[in-house]
């Protein structure tokens, strides 16, 4: 596979949130406005990006310094060793975050640090960038993130119209418009998103028949 | 025995080096958040007060105890601020101060300024992560769900009038988040009720006579 569609697969055929259902809980929680979808989905790219090349990195190191045998010994400590990898990058994102953009952490505020155990990073860390060199890697990394922050914009595009009546803080529906408070609380989440996942499946199903 | 502490080592070495990284960027950081939160601290005192033109803290040593009853040392904590409508620090205009309560899911921090006779001047929510679309309103001062909660009502207010309307007083609550609603009026009288014996005007004392 090129490079390209390693980047492409990420935002559509292989969308985390959508295709893969991955990492899910932050975007129950987060997906309440598209400024904070963005946020969280700029925070989590840079973690994603960030461990994926250094994860390839050290996979690629053990590879040149080990035998077959040590190889296959260090491989059951290789878990360990990226939540420690994605943990300091969380850790790194949550102090520069509130040293350089304090309004942004304040609104994204827990959210923050439980991106060490979003399963997006770990999953795309232990499944693909632990396997594969580093171009790749940091293909597959942009193009996941991109991806979970675009699945979440779509999210919050819905909830914000419909729970807050506005868009990316601006009132936009008209004074009549009686806010759905379910939207903004994690039910409407559940509900967008499974109305998001069977409407990419009706697509497919679709294509399919043509 | 040998593959053991060839698997420690490799995971030490990771952690140490995650460790250092950490550590530079906090050095690094920590006195940019420091900055952020004491900026954020003067703005709110500015919004309270916005007329004072000199501040100054109040505090008091606290002694930090070990858990024999040991003082280990002592801590100084600011109770409030005196604020000044000029700047030789003459002309006594009210005072600050923070008052701190738990809500639904968080510790609610709010900045309070009153006048000398204890009356509300404004108050300005300075830390809170309730939930979002509910509880979180509080601190918008013009809610976008059109309901009458804005923290402007509280303008105007005494120790007296602080009530929420569930508990028959006159704050309107929040739609769906009184316990917040709740938490901010009560936290301000509760510290109201320690702070005004201490604060209370020279004139208002009883002179003493002989």
């Amino acid at each position: 596979m090129s490079v390209m569609s390693e980047f492409i697969k990420g935002i559509y055929k292989e969308n985390p949130v959508f295709r893969l259902a991955l990492g899910l809980c932050p975007v129950l929680a987060v997906s309440t406005s598209i400024s904070n979808a963005i946020g969280m989905g700029a925070a989590t790219t840079f973690v994603l990006l960030s461990s994926n090349i250094i994860v390839s990195l050290l996979m690629l190191l053990f590879s040149k310094i080990l035998s077959e045998g040590g190889q296959k010994s260090i491989n059951k400590i290789r878990i360990p060793m990226f939540i420690v990898v994605i943990a300091s990058f969380v850790t790194i994102v949550e102090m520069v975050m509130s040293a350089y953009f304090p309004v942004l952490s304040e609104s994204l505020g827990i959210f923050i640090p439980l991106i060490v155990v979003n399963c997006i990073i770990l999953g795309r860390a232990e499944g693909y960038a632990s396997k594969n060199p580093l171009i790749p890697s940091i293909a597959d990394a942009i193009g996941m993130g991109i991806g979970f922050t675009l699945a979440l914009v779509a999210i919050a595009f819905v909830r914000e119209l419909l729970g807050s009546g506005a868009l990316l803080g601006q009132n936009i529906m008209s004074s009549n418009f009686k806010p759905v408070l379910l939207m903004i609380l994690p039910p409407g989440a559940f509900l967008v998103i499974g109305l998001y996942l069977a409407l990419l499946n009706w697509l497919d199903l679709r294509k399919k028949e043509s | 025995m040998n593959n053991i502490i060839r698997l420690s080592m490799v995971l030490t070495i990771v952690t140490v080096v995650a460790a250092f990284v950490l550590a530079e960027i906090y050095s690094v950081t920590k006195p940019q958040i420091e900055l952020q939160k004491l900026a954020k601290t003067r703005e709110a005192l500015h919004f309270v007060l916005p007329d004072a033109q000199h501040m100054s803290a109040i505090t008091r040593k606290v002694p930090v105890r070990d858990g024999d009853g040991v003082t280990l040392y002592e801590k100084e904590e600011i109770m409030f601020y005196e604020a000044f409508s000029d700047p030789d620090s003459q002309r006594l205009r009210g005072y600050a101060f923070k008052a701190e309560g738990s809500g639904y899911s968080s510790i609610i921090e709010t900045m309070v300024g009153i006048d000398t006779a204890g009356v509300i001047q404004n108050i300005k929510i300075i830390s809170q992560k309730e939930t979002p679309g509910l509880g979180a309103l509080a601190e918008d001062s013009d809610p976008f769900t059109g309901k009458k909660w804005s923290t402007q009502q509280f303008i105007g207010k005494t120790i007296n009038d602080l009530k929420v309307d569930k508990d028959g007083g006159e704050i309107v609550s929040i739609t769906g988040a009184t316990i917040t609603s709740r938490t901010i009026t009560n936290s301000i009288r509760d510290e109201l009720k320690t702070l005004l014996p201490q604060i209370a005007p020279p004139q208002d004392q009883p002179v003493e006579e002989d």
